[in-house]
């Protein structure tokens, strides 16, 4: 009774579509999906199952974090969604547009005014603050699995704190290539204690999340797994005395856009020419620099 | 105070003597009569039925060797007492020289200093130079026994067990083994098996004579030797 | 004033399936059988009680099915024993007055990473085939918090120098190795981290007499430059003569006799270890 109730105020309020829950999802599944995320938040980078939904979209394109956003959002939130530093791909607008007619806030592609942004494979150039939340798109959320196919035994090697088979696979990258040649999806130990997987963020981004003011969510949703770095989380990529852990390195390349050397680089190779030509991955701090403001 | 070391041994099958520290003790008696199950149950190979074998330890504390825990053994074989054995064991693919270091490398000596001293010991014992780097096993038996001497006395024990440490060698080896053991340092208590009368002669204060397992009589070499009218 | 054992085991008993309480009683050599006839478990071991010294190597013979890799394995916490417990007193282990079998899972990890070392009867069972041999040695640092790359090779360099192993080889995996060579590796790997007990199943069954030769060999260079205490599994005769000072005699699950290694080969008491002795000869 109370949450029809609810619904129903919910439902009314401005701009979010009739017939729908608010935020599309019910009271009940958000409950619990906050209820894992506290814990997620309560034991960082461990990673807590929860009841996956289905979504309106595919499984694989953002509806683990779509069902953090939407079990977290409120009114007053501005939604920030982008897909490889980019605002406007397919798969970040619709995912913009649905949470937005679910609940009828307002949505930005500017990181500074965001209070909440859904990111898959980047976190944005533009430091952000303590008022925001990131949620992060996961596909595969065990670290371990590629050196370990069984669940039961990547569960206990996390319980036992035993990554010495992931100290070994690197060991051997070494070995074999010389260097560490793991691209995205750096393994980091959190706080000390869970290995987790950063998700498919290049290492560039890596850094970036090692005791940020901001709290960052992951959640996949095929794999039905949360997990969360809280503010101020030391977050560190597994790295030798010898073979540290190395950001990408551009060689002194610039954004052709907006002249940046100090971004991710999107490196697009010219059909008619054949030269590569390199672009902030971000490109709504891109554009922010090219009207000169300062970021 | 210090109490010489004696060692008393006691009913095997009616065996009962005992032996002052110092002194060399040969037993001699018909094949089979006993004389190597004598000496291996004082070494604990052979595990005594009944009876008691007191050994004296250096610190004064007595041991009964028939009852002390295999770890004492241990511990008495690695430092104080020694057995040459009746056939000798080769170590295999071990050289000469390491195979007299051995009980000082286990001690802890380095391999040059553990070295240096088994070549002073296969020198004395008249072993060719040549052989000294190799492996025992190709040795004819007089050089075999000799080296085996040589790895029981390198540890200087306080009591050596020789089970017919001359029985493979020609005269001349015999000797320099008869020298080699006289000149063992005052302290070491031995119980030699012989059966070369000569040599007992040569070398014992006492003689223990066994027959059909039994002690049948024990006396100076002069009392024993000379009752037999050798 | 005598040294103390580095490893002390009470009463291990491991029972494979249900047990009930006649398995005990209706098992072991005098019923010739380890299968308890009223529930149909194998009592693999029981009331097996023996201690090492620091620097010793004691042996296990026994026939096949005796029970000899059930104990090892136990101790090397790769199954559960039933009952019975081991102590570990060692310098650095925190737990030496501690039954080592009731640690949890992440201090018995601890243990079996610091303290212990294992040569698997099978290389399989030892070894990741498709790692390189010198990351086989590295798992092994690594878990133990060895964090520098070059430090690590070179303590594997060094180890494999140490067992034979080409230094050229250290790069390959050890799947297209000789079967000496891989257990070549596997002491490597178990020597790792200076083990204060060295637990070595069968480390030359299977392989040719000259390999054997130089396995044994090598077993002993590091009985002289170590103080690991060695407990030596095989059924060859042989190979307990050549290395070990005290021996224990196994069968259906039992320690029928336990005692100096030449008293045991020349004046064995039990009748089981009389007909193995007399069957060598
Ligand atoms: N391990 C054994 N098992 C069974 N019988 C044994 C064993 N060792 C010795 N005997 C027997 O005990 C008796 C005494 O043997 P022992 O070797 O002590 O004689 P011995 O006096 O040293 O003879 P020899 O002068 O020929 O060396 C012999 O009958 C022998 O067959
Ligand atoms: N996983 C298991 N489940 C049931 N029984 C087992 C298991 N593993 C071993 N056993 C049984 O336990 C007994 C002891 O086995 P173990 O492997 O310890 O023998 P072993 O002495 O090492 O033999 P071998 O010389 O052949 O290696 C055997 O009867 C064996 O069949
Ligand atoms: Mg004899
Ligand atoms: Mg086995
Ligand atoms: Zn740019």
């Amino acid at each position: 009774m109370m949450l029809t109730e609810l619904s129903n105020l919910a439902g009314t309020d401005s701009g979010a579509l009739e017939g729908y829950n608010f935020a599309f999802l019910d009271e009940f599944t958000k409950r619990e999906i906050r209820r894992k995320i506290l814990k997620a938040v309560a034991i960082p980078g461990y990673q807590v199952p929860f009841g996956s939904r289905e979504m309106p979209l595919a499984k694989g394109w953002g509806t683990g974090g779509l069902q953090i956003t939407l079990s977290i959002i409120g009114k007053s939130d501005v939604l920030k969604v982008i897909d490889q530093g980019s605002d406007e791909s397919v798969n970040a607008v619709n995912i913009r547009n649905l949470v937005s007619r679910m609940t009828g806030v307002g949505t930005t592609s500017d990181t500074g005014r965001a209070t909440i942004i859904q990111t898959r494979h980047r976190i944005p150039e533009e430091p952000l603050t303590g008022d925001q939340i990131a949620v992060l798109q996961v596909p595969f959320p065990e670290p371990l699995r590629t050196i370990e196919p069984s669940e039961q035994v990547t569960r206990r090697m996390h319980a036992e704190h035993d990554y010495s088979g992931m100290w070994l696979h690197l060991y051997e990258d070494i070995v074999k290539h010389g260097k560490i040649t793991i691209g995205a999806r750096y393994p980091c130990l959190v706080n000390g204690r869970h290995l987790m997987d950063p998700s498919p963020i290049p290492r560039w981004d890596v850094p970036r999340l090692h005791k940020s003011p901001v709290i960052h969510l992951f959640c996949a949703g095929r794999e039905k797994r949360i997990y969360a770095i809280p503010p101020h989380t030391a977050v560190e990529p597994l790295e030798f005395e010898d073979y540290r852990f190395e950001t990408e390195d551009f060689g002194g390349k610039v954004c052709e856009r907006c002249g940046s050397s100090d971004t991710f680089l999107d490196e697009i190779i010219d059909d008619a020419t054949g030269n590569a030509r390199y672009i902030c991955s971000d490109t709504s701090f891109c554009e922010k620099r090219q009207r000169g403001e300062d970021v | 105070m210090h109490v010489l070391g004696g060692k008393e041994i006691k009913g095997f099958e009616d065996v009962s003597f005992s032996v002052k520290r110092g002194e060399f003790l040969a037993i001699i008696g018909s094949s089979g009569s006993g004389k190597s199950s004598l000496l291996k149950c004082m070494y604990r190979t052979y595990l005594a039925d009944s009876g008691s074998m007191l050994y004296r330890r250096d610190s004064d504390n007595t041991i009964d060797l028939t009852t002390a825990s295999d770890h004492e053994i241990l511990r008495l074989r690695r430092n104080e007492i020694g057995y040459v054995s009746q056939l000798l064991q080769a170590v295999p693919r071990t050289i000469a020289l390491d195979v007299i270091a051995e009980p000082l490398l286990q001690r802890g000596i380095g391999i040059d200093d553990a070295r240096d001293a088994a070549s002073g010991y296969l020198s004395r014992l008249r072993i060719l130079e040549d052989l000294w780097d190799a492996y025992p096993s190709t040795f004819s038996g007089g050089e075999r026994q000799r080296v085996n001497i040589a790895r029981a006395l390198i540890r200087a024990p306080r009591l050596l067990l020789l089970d017919e440490p001359t029985s493979a060698l020609d005269p001349a080896s015999t000797a320099v083994v008869v020298e080699m053991l006289r000149a063992v340092n005052h302290g070491t208590t031995m119980i030699g098996i012989f059966h070369d009368l000569s040599v007992v002669r040569e070398l014992a204060d006492r003689v223990v004579v066994m027959k059909d397992n039994r002690m049948v009589g024990i006396g100076t070499p002069e009392e024993i030797v000379g009752d037999r009218g050798d | 004033m005598n040294p103390a054992p580095a490893l002390e085991v009470n009463n291990l008993t491991k029972i494979y399936g249900s047990g009930c309480r006649k398995c005990i009683e209706n098992t072991g050599p005098d019923h010739s059988r380890n299968v308890c006839p009223v529930c149909g478990s194998v009592v693999a071991c029981a009331d097996i009680t023996f201690d090492v010294m620091p620097g010793e190597i004691l042996g296990i013979v026994g026939e096949s099915g005796s029970g000899k890799s059930t104990i090892v394995r136990c101790l090397h916490f790769d199954m559960e024993p039933t009952g019975g417990a081991a102590y570990l007193r060692c310098s650095g282990n925190d737990s030496g007055n501690e039954n080592i079998f009731l640690l949890n899972s992440q201090r018995k990890r601890a243990v079996r990473n610091l303290h212990l070392g294992m040569v698997y009867q099978n290389p399989q069972m030892g070894l990741r085939l498709d790692v390189t041999a010198g990351g086989n040695i590295a798992e092994k640092l690594l878990a133990a918090g060895w964090q520098n790359v070059e430090k690590i090779r070179d303590r594997g360099g060094k180890l494999l120098k140490r067992t034979e192993i080409p230094l050229e080889r250290m790069d390959e995996a050890p799947r297209n190795f000789s079967g000496g060579m891989q257990q070549r590796v596997q002491i490597a790997k178990a020597l790792a981290n200076d083990p204060d007990v060295l637990l070595l199943d069968e480390l030359t069954t299977g392989l040719d007499v000259s390999v054997q030769a130089r396995i044994l060999d090598l077993i002993k260079e590091i009985r002289r430059s170590t103080n690991a205490a060695m407990i030596l599994i095989t059924h060859d005769l042989g190979v307990i003569k050549l290395l070990s000072e005290r021996t224990i005699v196994l069968k259906d699950g039992r320690i029928v006799e336990m005692g100096l290694t030449d008293q045991i080969l020349e004046d064995p008491q039990h009748e089981y270890t009389q007909l193995l002795v007399n069957s060598v000869l």
